[in-house]
């Protein structure tokens, strides 16, 4: 009977941390698509974010992206070559790179280096009083904190997800070149890619960046404001958050690939 | 000191029936802040002036009153008016909360920046304006951490007193301050007031407030027993 209720606990705490995420999102969308809640000072925080999670994140995922593509691209031109199946290299490339490396690494990436910063910043602030201060100002925390940074990491991995791909295609085909396995013709490379993108493919990449982009940002955001107390939550409320939104990451772009090519 | 009758504030706490009580609350409580009024309260209970300062503001709410500001009961408009509304109201804290991802100038301009469309450029000659007042102007670039407590306070007053404050709380805004800058808050108060404000102004024993000549006037109460208690205007003594 008490691992049963313990399994009740653990099950009713998970539901009750989901429901309070997706409230977080919805809350979110309700207030960004009304003008009244953009004035300038929450304009200004959310540029910051986009140039904190998406511009300063660029060499990163440019160099995770050549790197993968010499990997990933290099061995699948070189095997496919070898067996006679280089026709097959488009779809590929497009299952393995479009449809999950790109925004599965990518995802990662922007949890590893903003999500934490964001947990560690708002669990800090909390901390602090920060928040209360806002609050006595008629500053929406809301609004003015959670608003911006969930929309930026969302827009930030879509956008990091194009470059990662075009930086994993290009360093595959021009890394292949020398070793002799990429077409020496790079229109036929990029026609044999872009053929094999279907509509799904964009939905698919579109769903994968920017659904796990707003429960990361929702998942680091709850954590941070839940810290209370000593500066001791601060680590704790970063490490949960990490650790909620990979699982989270890995949770949804698996239920979007079922719904979208099961 | 004018006088108005267009009240700002307007607090009233009953007795509770069921004996319960929580430590900061203050029982049959009545209080009314009009336009041009400064209030002056002594409590070397400091929980209970910050609740009293708190529930001004609807951060906390009595089971037991009630509070309107500007002619609205706090919690009963819709989280984006509440704060439109609260954003009427400047307020010196007891303790240094600043925001620390931002500096001094950005803390201070943040509540006018975020809720009046009012130019930046009109909004930094009038901090700049007062912050020099006070000597503080080289230090706004600053972040809040690099600051002396001794400027902290004064930074305080500036972020309570720019803008077009209804309201303007104040705990301790003494605290740790010359007696030439209490002159230079007083002045502020003053010409706050003389705009249509209303102070309320919480201290401890601090005779420099307490007896200070241009104090006599205002209103007084002290906070003795969970009971906010009347003070002759002028004497310092219990009604």
């Amino acid at each position: 009977m008490k691992i049963l209720r313990r399994i009740g606990i653990w099950t009713i705490r998970r539901f009750t941390h989901l429901r309070l995420v997706c409230s977080v999102i919805a809350a979110v969308f309700f207030l960004a698509v009304q003008k009244r809640y953009w004035p300038r000072t929450v304009r200004a925080v959310f540029m910051k974010q986009i140039v904190f999670t998406g511009f300063d994140a660029l060499s990163l995922i440019l160099l995770v992206g050549v790197l993968a593509g010499i990997s990933v691209v290099t061995q699948a031109q070189l095997w496919l070559g070898k067996f006679g199946q280089i026709e097959m290299l488009g779809p590929l490339l497009v299952a393995v790179i479009v449809r999950e490396a790109g925004p599965l690494l990518v995802n990662f990436a922007v949890i590893g280096r903003s999500g934490t910063a964001i947990a560690a910043e708002l669990a800090s602030m909390r901390v602090r009083g920060e928040i209360d201060l806002l609050d006595a100002q008629g500053v929406d925390p809301m609004v003015y904190l959670v608003m911006p940074r969930v929309l930026s990491i969302a827009i930030s991995v879509l956008s990091l997800t194009v470059v990662f791909v075009v930086a994993s295609f290009g360093s595959g085909y021009l890394f292949g070149l020398p070793i002799g396995v990429s077409a020496g013709d790079p229109s036929v490379f990029v026609r044999t890619v872009l053929q094999a993108v279907t509509t799904k493919d964009i939905a698919n990449l579109l769903a994968k960046t920017i659904i796990p982009g707003l429960v990361s940002g929702a998942i680091c955001c709850v954590e941070g404001l839940s810290a209370h107390g000593s500066a001791t939550e601060i680590p704790q409320a970063t490490a949960r958050a990490v650790v909620r939104s990979i699982a989270s990451v890995l949770f949804v772009s698996a239920l979007i690939s079922v719904l979208t090519y099961a | 000191m004018l006088e108005s009758d267009i009240s700002i504030l307007e607090i009233q706490t009953k007795s509770k029936d069921d004996g319960s009580r929580h430590e900061s609350d203050l029982q049959n409580m009545s209080l009314t802040v009009a336009e041009h009024d400064i209030v002056l309260i002594q409590s070397d209970l400091r929980n209970k002036a910050t609740w009293l300062l708190d529930m001004a503001q609807g951060l906390t709410h009595s089971d037991h009153g009630s509070v309107s500001f500007m002619g609205v009961k706090w919690g009963t408009l819709t989280s984006y008016d509440d704060c439109r509304l609260r954003s009427r109201i400047g307020r010196v804290y007891d303790q240094q909360i600043w925001i620390s991802n931002l500096d001094v100038y950005e803390n201070i301009a943040l509540s006018e920046l975020h809720h009046t469309n009012r130019c930046e450029t009109e909004i930094r000659e009038e901090i700049v304006r007062l912050a020099e007042r006070m000597s503080l102007r080289e230090l706004l670039t600053k972040r809040p951490a690099d600051l002396h407590e001794n400027d902290l306070q004064l930074a305080q007053w500036v972020r309570a007193f720019i803008g077009s404050h209804k309201l303007i709380l104040m705990s301790r805004p003494e605290a740790g301050v010359s007696s030439e800058d209490i002159q230079t808050l007083i002045d502020i108060v003053f010409s706050a007031v003389s705009e249509g404000s209303g102070v309320i102004w919480t201290t401890t024993s601090d005779e420099r407030i307490w007896r200070h000549p241009r104090l006599n006037a205002v209103r007084r109460f002290r906070i003795l027993n969970e009971q906010l208690i009347s003070v002759m205007e002028g004497t310092g003594e219990d009604l």
